[in-house]
């Protein structure tokens, strides 16, 4: 089962690479909130999402990920957790 | 024009820094992601306030600005505090606490030093917003010069605190023993960069901030003096059609719907203030970019106000005889539903169609990620959610009923051949720089463009179409258009705007 660890690496530098966020991800702690502490643009927010989802085989639909609403770093690295371990659970 | 003597002040305000600070972590109203956020981390800005050691009661600092809202409270901290109106006894408690705390000599040695430390540590380099007041330009217009007065004091306080503009903005523009001293509070992010070609016009964007706030106390002073009585008001008000009132700009729909007749007179004011000094500094075309930009925005009526301040001295015009215009002229000026020559901004407006539809389109060669991610943003971002077109070919915008928004690659040239088309007959000629119109008129431009069209059927709604080389380029160009025109284009680091001229 792929640890919560390993998912928080992959999505930070996803986020840091797909939004080109002007900071390491080892600096993007789960408490940074999306509403002032990082600033991401809305389209290179959802070009990480959308290849968070290819990195990591899970398949979420378009509503999901826009009725998701995401408050913090650590509520997206939450949300891929949870999808993870629904497709492992399915394997 | 008159000889002006300008004195430039640049410089932090550290108590002013506190305000901010406290501003953002404890009372500022949940952000979108959507828009400029300041330089500084959270954590910074708590040690900023702890190095400050605000003194009082705990809680006290987001109880008095909250009371207060932070432009009042930015005023205070800025020393630019004036009362215009009677002013409730609570929150006269809560401005002397404030004056008292800016006030207090050894809060700011504290938070003097933090704030040095803070821009050590961020590299902060102040150069760039004297640069851009510089080529602002803002005193180049005599029309407004004479309103700004002989002498004008220009003080700009850069705050790393606050949120950068447009949302971190205030100004304060007073008249002192004479002088006449403009004070203008600036969220800075080490954003303004002036030697980007192409990038946001930060000049202009300054200047028109300048005349803004000259413009919106100017007035408030002349409307004032007449000292129409709250019936006479209430009476003017309830004559403007409900229709004028709610259709203002999505930007602005939440925030400033007219709600009186002083706003609803003071926003044309401004508009056309705006509009004027900007014939005089940047010519006819930005100009009429920012009427059609103030149009967009619900200053419906702002071309009647200009028609009557163009070309006269703004103290010699007689208040009470235009507002008795304006009541004459009302019903000729509401006569039709409200409707506007839009720019780009102007596409995102909702309120215009009552049955709206919005409908995506992509051209053949589009990706499919790209098409993802754009369908997502819509839904996410756009006032309405567009249906996706399922049609293999373009929409004929000439026919269509909906709102367009359309998406194509210059590769797929059969599919836009009739963008194209259209292209040549309303962009090409308007376009200034030969290397980006050459480009554009080639097989397959390396340059992207983005164009508001109006819709043929509902000439209040606008459509919205980007073309551009490839997937990237095409996400980008969306994300880049300026909103006070009919156009944008961009090549390499370059960006032109334009406006495009209808027969009618």
């Amino acid at each position: 089962m792929t640890d919560r660890d390993t998912i928080a690496t992959l999505v930070k530098e996803t986020l840091v690479r797909e939004a080109k966020l002007p900071m390491p991800a080892t600096e993007l702690a789960d408490t940074l909130s999306f509403n002032g502490d990082v600033s991401v643009n809305s389209l290179g927010f959802i070009r990480a999402v959308i290849a968070l989802e290819d990195e990591l085989e899970i398949e979420t639909s378009d509503e999901a990920l826009m009725q998701a609403r995401f408050n913090t770093v650590g509520e997206l690295v939450d949300f891929f957790v949870a999808a993870v371990a629904g497709r492992e659970a399915a394997e | 024009m008159t000889t002006r003597e300008q004195v430039l002040q640049l410089t932090p305000f550290p108590a002013l820094d506190v305000v901010a600070a406290h501003w953002q972590l404890y009372c500022a109203p949940q952000k979108a992601m959507l828009g400029p956020q300041p330089i500084v981390t959270r954590p910074m800005l708590e040690k900023f306030l702890e190095k400050a050691a605000v003194p009082g009661p705990a809680g006290k600092l987001t109880e008095v600005l909250k009371t207060l809202d932070l432009h009042r409270a930015l005023a205070i901290a800025a020393r630019e505090f004036e009362r215009y109106d009677a002013i409730p006894a609570a929150e006269e408690e809560a401005i002397a606490w404030l004056e008292a705390l800016v006030d207090d000599g050894a809060l700011r040695e504290r938070a003097r030093a933090a704030l040095q430390d803070l821009m050590v540590e961020l590299d902060i380099d102040l150069d760039p917003i004297r640069r851009m007041h510089e080529e602002s330009r803002y005193d180049q217009s005599p029309t407004l010069v004479d309103v700004m007065g002989a002498d004008l004091d220009v003080r700009i306080i850069p705050s790393i605190t606050l949120l950068p503009a447009p949302n971190g903005k205030s100004g304060f523009y007073r008249t002192i023993d004479g002088r006449n001293r403009l004070t203008l509070v600036f969220g800075f992010a080490n954003h303004v960069d002036l030697d980007r070609p192409g990038y946001i016009d930060w000049p202009q964007w300054w200047r028109l901030g300048i005349w803004h706030f000259m413009g919106r106390l100017y007035w408030t002073r002349r409307l004032d003096a007449l000292a129409l009585s709250d019936e006479e008001q209430a009476q003017l008000f309830s004559r403007i059609p409900a229709e004028f009132l709610s259709k203002v700009g999505i930007h602005e729909s939440t925030v400033t719907r007219n709600k009186t007749w002083r706003a609803y007179f003071l926003d044309q004011f401004i508009g056309a203030t705006k509009a004027i000094g900007e014939l005089e500094v940047a010519g006819p075309v930005s100009a009429a970019g920012q009427e059609k930009w103030f149009s967009s925005l619900g200053r419906f009526h702002v071309h009647w106000f200009l028609e009557r301040l163009s070309g006269r001295r703004f103290d010699e015009i007689d208040m009470a005889g235009l507002v008795a215009d304006w009541a004459r002229d009302l019903p000729g000026l509401t006569a039709g539903s409200p409707a506007f020559s839009g720019p780009l901004g102007a596409c995102e407006n909702p309120l215009w169609n009552d049955n709206r539809r919005d409908r995506l389109s992509f051209s053949p060669s589009v990706g499919k990620t790209t098409r993802r991610i754009l369908r997502m943003w819509f839904a996410s971002f756009w006032p309405v959610t567009p249906t996706l077109a399922e049609d293999a070919d373009a929409p004929d915008l000439a026919a269509t009923d909906t709102v367009d928004l359309v998406f194509g690659l210059w590769r797929d040239r059969d599919w836009i051949a009739g963008l194209r088309a259209e292209v040549a007959a309303d962009i090409l000629p308007t376009v200034t720089r030969k290397d980006l119109a050459a480009d554009l008129a080639g097989a397959e431009p390396a340059a992207s463009l983005v164009y508001a069209r109006r819709a043929a059927r509902s000439p209040e709604c606008w459509h919205r179409i980007c073309l551009a080389p490839d997937d990237a380029a095409l996400e980008a160009v969306h994300g880049r258009a300026h909103h006070y025109n009919d156009w944008t284009a961009i090549i390499g680091d370059t960006r032109e705007n334009g406006i495009i001229r209808y027969p009618d």
